[in-house]
């Protein structure tokens, strides 16, 4: 097993190795990253030219031309869905495209980076990768680990600072019994009666090394045995939950704290049971670093984790934000790091790995950083790239193009939200409060898009038969799309003047860009072509019942104004044509895209 | 080439699972499934594997079923009038007793691995037996979450509902109606073919497929198998008036409509306190619920064509706690299965006198998975690529239960075979190494004259291929071990000439071997053996085979089958014999007796209709008055 940091410093390094140095493997004890990929010191900061630079000669080396950098509206849609997880408002995409000065698009980064929205975007990201889509556990308090996180991503908090916190959180749930809660603690909740699952949770998310299959048997094909597992778990052998107080009904734990057993303390035989497998193991890091000195392991496992020298911590990461913003990671799965599982450029991976522990583990560094490349701003049109599909992939993986992905639940509720204008409405619903309203949305439509509840991350969303349903005739699309409630097409349809100058504000509002000629061309036909009346109201489908578990998931705050959108539905034609308009852009790939 | 590799053997099971159990009768549906889920995991010992009196057994008593010798708890009375339909196997056991890796496990076949995200059993189904162009969903969760499409992708991941009725969104919004809706669609068309011919993606295009399959569900005439509101009120009220009911109810209409596989969710099975009160509530909805479901599906003959599962994710521990429940217990359970061709009224598996442990018939999640894919005419070991390239098969190396299946003999032997072969380390044979001194003069022999296909090549060696594996040719100075193939061929003489032809020189005659087949063989110029060989046929047998029989036969029943059997031509003449004595055993059933009578309707009824005069005469030759059996030969 000592063999594994070698061997990792050695997959990320192949490409520097075979050209610029020797590769002997560094001592198992000390592994130094630095020292692998070398060239620059880390006095001397990557820029993006640096990665432009890289990416260049890969590309020439391989044939590949590189698409073109995707125009001003593009780059900002891309870019605030990235960093701050929605589409931009008009008024942010009309502001964008009267700011002609050469550093425009670093400016817009900056702003992002610094409006709460940003915190808010990485807390709902990582909440996911923690928590997972569904907690049963009535004791995980899913918002309180939300506001930590938004707390801390605002501060901008060093990333090894932030997942000490996370590995080494003590104190309750939430709040109760007169004391302040540590929001921190509602990860290390989710495995109470897990340890083994808690132990290669750590390992995957902020390592990037799988060691959870050695729980059962020794690694098949990476050094791992059965006993590095047994002595990873042994650091949380002696963490435990504690319970403070229970629901009175079902005498279930509601108020609970997560803390260290002391040195002379026994453990209770429910714990025991539990930690059967590791309680004999003593504490030990992946590359064999005794952790059991400390009196806390859990404290020096922390320590050793997000230590500078230690090579799996800061490429987990760097590969993980890369993936969100590029589309694909260097390796992929983003958290499957190994010698067998080889980076797409690995000494542009070390490299990026090595700058970001100069700079202090600065995750908002890292963000802006990767979008002031060239390769970020690609464009993701244009032909078919490479003659054969094997160039074609190559092409992609290379990020020659940006490849379009569709967005993940978060941010389509955003977006949805925010280009229907309806914020409003749903806070008006909810007694005021947006969130509270946006949460019951996303409880609701959840579960639209992907069943796997267990999935901690959100990709592989693309779509199912019962959100194209909602999308079309859902009660979000249908007071969207209607010209006769307080939305942002009643605001266009009421402040714009001319049919001409309406089709371009709901485009600009949906879809964040101003139509082509061709589209204004095809639309104003369309808004000027005469219809047929609507059918009377009653002779119209019947109009349909959400059906929920006895109000368990709350009254749809849509009601209300759908009711209104139904009863008038008898708008003028030229109005109905505009109504369908916002409806197909908001139906569109292009809105459900990051592309 | 007759080479006949392990897969087609499985797929040649797999055809036979599937095949209808009498031939001629318009049974060409496809499979369905209904997975009845007991959400939270039951105790097995409080419903089907009762052990009552005992210290580990609770309150409740057992009651008799009509399955013979088959008891099941107190609280299960009409399933009880059921289980002559039914398959109880009491030997389950896995490792996972945590809920969600259990779900997963049970939903999946496979224990959950963060790299890979696998089907569940419906996704792979929808994938494997689903129409892409049907109007309904081929797989539908009620009262869901169910476990997703995994690496298919969404598209075969469950279409959600709660209950029955119009599923949501379905309907147009009211300032919607039919002629705006289809500009709308028109229009978001144009604008979609747009977008995708700008960045040519091809999720742009799953997601185009998407809405059409949306818009057709929406216009489906068969939307209203949603509603069940249409059933009469006796059925309504058979099922019962529960959640559990309803959505029986509703998985029966919608597999009749088309879907392929429903799922209903049945939830609170995990009691850990106040168990036994609990159970026996929620036993009286399963009860209502499972029992009506089996008898309808029989009733309108769909049982044959349609599985029902009913399991959760583990059993309960024979321990009963201190607040009166019982705790997961993974180590031994019990599952029921019934209906598409598998056997009915046995129980499979055993567990000990506290229910702890499984002391006999252990199925293990793997082979309950397989088992449920062949009776579902699904190919358990076909493998596909999942996204990061990993070959992944529908099962997680898996054996069906030969036991309840309604195999063939043939079909048995087939997957006896393929057991000696497990998907380990090992995949299989791919070449032998054969040394040759002159590839060229080799290639006479092998290539042009037996026919393997050229593959591989490189300095002094070429792979010849067969169907799946063949041989390598090795070039050597001197051949020092040859070594012998097996060649099986239609005719050994015919055989015999050609390879003369080619070079071969001859061995030994062609000659009967104990194993039923005649053989011969030659050797190439090397001193490589070929064997050519073919089966013998009936005709040329020295007594006829045994009946594959499972039940007790009487003695004037099997000698009537063998003196008909002789009526019918050598080449389906094994055919014949296994599936006239599988239909003489399902006329048997209910008392496990096989009679001449038995044997005579079988007989008739196991050709298709068109091709049952044939059967005549071997009748009138054993003296049987055909006149009586004017029925069978005009049956359906």
């Amino acid at each position: 097993m000592r063999l594994a940091t070698s061997l990792l410093a050695l997959a990320l390094s192949a490409a520097a190795a075979s050209s610029c140095r020797s590769a002997s493997p560094p001592p198992p004890s000390t592994p130094a990253p630095a020292s692998a990929s070398a060239e620059p010191s880390p006095a001397v900061r990557l820029t993006a030219q640096d990665i432009d630079d890289a990416l260049a000669r890969a590309h020439a080396e391989r044939g590949i031309t590189p698409a073109a950098l995707v125009d001003d509206e593009g780059f900002l849609r891309r870019a605030s869905l990235d960093i701050v997880g929605v589409v931009p408002t008009s008024a942010e995409v009309t502001a964008f495209s009267q700011d002609h000065r050469d550093d425009r698009r670093a400016r817009a980064v900056d702003a992002m980076l610094a409006s709460p929205a940003y915190a808010a975007r990485w807390a709902a990201y990582w909440q996911r990768v923690l928590l997972g889509r569904d907690v049963r556990k009535r004791f995980v308090d899913a918002g309180e680990l939300r506001s930590y996180l938004v707390q801390r991503f605002a501060q901008n908090q060093p990333w090894d600072a932030l997942v000490r916190e996370l590995v080494t959180a003590s104190g309750q749930n939430r709040e109760g019994d007169g004391a302040a809660p540590n929001g921190a603690v509602n990860w290390l909740l989710r495995f109470e009666d897990s340890p083994a699952d808690l132990t290669g949770t750590v390992s995957r998310v902020f390592l990037g090394v799988q060691i959870q299959c050695a729980q059962c048997h020794d690694h098949k094909t990476e050094p791992w045995k059965q006993d590095d597992f047994r002595q990873l778990a042994a650091c949380f052998s002696r963490t435990r939950v504690k319970v403070l107080d229970r629901d009175r009904s079902g005498g279930k734990p509601l108020l609970v704290a997560i803390e260290d057993l002391a040195p002379d303390e026994r453990q209770n035989k429910r714990h025991m049971a539990a930690m059967a497998d590791f309680i004999k193991a003593r504490p030990t890091a992946l590359d064999g670093t005794d952790l059991s000195a400390d009196g806390s392991p859990r404290r020096a496992l922390a320590a050793w984790m997000t230590a500078p020298k230690n090579p799996w911590f800061a490429a987990a990461i760097v590969n993980r934000v890369w993936d969100v913003m590029m589309g694909h990671g260097f390796v992929e799965p983003v958290d499957d790091i190994r010698p067998s599982n080889p980076a797409v450029m690995p000494e542009l991976f070390a490299r990026l790995r090595d700058d970001f522990v100069a700079g202090g583990h600065d995750l908002k560094q890292l963000v802006r950083l990767i979008a002031s490349t060239k390769a970020y701003q690609r464009a993701s049109s244009g032909p078919p790239q490479g003659a054969t599909p094997d160039q074609a992939s190559q092409s992609s993986r290379l990020w020659a193009r940006y490849r379009p992905e569709p967005l993940g639940p978060d941010e389509l509720i955003e977006t949805l939200v925010r280009v229907t204008g309806t914020e409003a409405l749903l806070a008006k619903a909810q007694g005021g409060d947006l969130d509270a309203a946006k949460q019951q949305l996303r409880l609701r439509v959840g579960r639209l898009f992907d069943v796997d509840e267990a999935l901690d991350d959100d990709d592989e969303f693309d779509g199912t038969v019962t959100q194209a349903l909602m999308m079309m005739n859902g009660r979000a699309s249908t007071v969207g799309a209607s010209a006769m409630v307080e939305n942002a097409l009643h605001d266009i349809v009421t402040r714009e003047p001319d049919d001409e100058r309406r089709i371009k504000a709901i485009f600009v509002q949906v879809l964040s860009r101003q139509p082509t000629q061709a589209e204004l061309t095809r639309w104003l036909a369309h808004v000027h072509e005469p219809t047929e009346p609507p059918s009377p109201g009653p002779a119209a489908a019947p109009s349909q019942k959400v059906r929920g578990k006895k109000g368990a998931k709350g009254k749809d705050p849509l009601e209300k104004a759908a009711q209104k959108a139904e009863r008038q539905s008898t708008a003028g034609s030229q109005r109905r044509a505009l109504e369908d308009l916002f409806w197909t852009l908001l139906n569109s790939s292009e809105l459900s895209f990051n592309h | 080439m007759l080479t006949i590799t392990r897969r087609q053997l499985l797929a040649a099971a797999a055809a036979l699972a599937t095949s209808p159990r009498l031939a001629g009768a318009a049974d060409k549906a496809p499979r369905s499934c209904i997975i009845v889920w007991l959400n939270g995991g039951p105790s097995h010992l409080d419903t089907f594997d009762p052990k009552p009196g005992t210290r580990v057994g609770g309150p409740f008593k057992a009651i008799k079923t009509r399955a013979p010798g088959v008891e099941i708890c107190e609280h299960l009375p009409q399933l009880a009038e059921q289980m002559h339909q039914a398959i109880l196997l009491r030997g389950m056991s896995s490792k996972e007793g945590n809920h969600q890796r259990a779900r997963y496990l049970l939903h999946t076949g496979y224990a959950p691995n963060p790299t890979v995200s696998h089907p569940s059993l419906g996704a792979w189904v929808a994938d494997q037996l689903g129409d892409r162009e049907a109007e309904l969903p081929p797989f539908v969760s009620v009262g869901g979450p169910s476990v997703g499409g995994g690496f298919l992708g969404v598209s075969r991941g469950p279409f959600t509902v709660d209950g029955p009725g119009k599923p949501p969104n379905t309907g147009l919004a009211r300032n919607v109606d039919e002629a705006r809706f289809e500009r709308r669609r028109a229009l978001l068309a144009e604008t979609e073919a747009a977008f995708a011919e700008r960045t040519h993606d091809p999720q742009v295009e799953g997601r185009r497929a998407v809405y059409a399959q949306a818009i057709r569900l929406m216009r489906s005439a068969k939307l209203e198998a949603f509603d069940i509101d249409g059933e009469p009120e006796a059925t309504r009220r058979m099922y019962g008036d529960t959640q559990l009911g309803k959505g029986c109810l509703l998985a029966r209409r919608l597999v009749e409509a088309g879907s392929r596989v429903v799922e209903v969710v049945h939830d609170g099975w995990d009691t850990h306190e106040d168990g036994f009160e609990r159970t026996r509530k929620l036993m009286g909805a399963l009860d209502a619920a499972l029992s009506s479901l089996l008898r309808d599906l029989a009733a309108r003959k769909m049982l044959g064509s349609t599985m029902v599962v009913c399991m959760g994710e583990f059993g309960r521990s024979p321990r009963i706690n201190g607040r009166d429940g019982r705790d997961h217990h993974p180590q031994a359970w019990s599952a029921l299965l019934a209906g598409a061709g598998l056997r009915a009224g046995v129980v499979h598996g055993r567990t000990d006198a506290e229910g702890s442990k499984v002391v006999d018939g252990l199925v293990t999640v793997p082979d309950l998975f397989a088992t449920m894919m062949t009776a579902l005419g699904v190919d358990p070991h076909k493998t596909l690529t999942s996204p990061t390239g990993r070959p992944i098969s529908i099962t997680d190396g898996g054996m069906p239960v030969t036991a309840l299946l309604r195999l063939s003999l043939r079909a048995r032997g087939a997957l006896w075979q393929s057991e000696a072969m497990s998907e380990g380390a090992f995949y299989g044979l791919s070449h032998v190494d054969m040394p040759v001194s002159d590839i060229a003069r080799a290639r006479r022999i092998y290539e042009e004259t037996i026919g393997f296909r050229p593959g591989k090549k490189g300095d002094g060696y070429l792979e010849l291929d067969a169907n799946n594996g063949g041989i390598r040719l090795v070039q050597v100075g001197k051949v020092e071990h040859p070594v012998t193939i097996r060649v099986q061929v239609g005719d050994v003489d015919e055989a015999l000439t050609l390879l003369r032809r080619a070079g071969a020189r001859l061995l030994y005659e062609p000659h009967r071997t104990d194993a039923l087949e005649l053989q011969a063989q030659v050797a190439d110029p090397d001193g490589n053996g070929i064997t050519v060989w073919r089966n013998l046929s009936e005709d040329e047998y020295p007594e006829a085979p045994a009946i594959p029989k499972v039940m007790t036969w009487k003695p004037e029943a099997e000698v009537l089958l063998q003196q008909l059997l002789k009526g019918v031509p050598a080449l389906f003449r094994g055919l014949a014999r296994s599936r006239v004595s599988e239909n003489a055993e399902h006329f048997a059933a209910r008392t496990n007796l096989v009679t001449r009578e038995h044997v005579i309707r079988s007989f008739i009824l196991s050709s298709p209709k068109i091709t049952r005069y044939r059967n005549r005469k071997p009748l009138i030759d054993a003296g049987i008055d055909v006149s009586l059996y004017e029925a069978e030969f005009n049956a359906d």
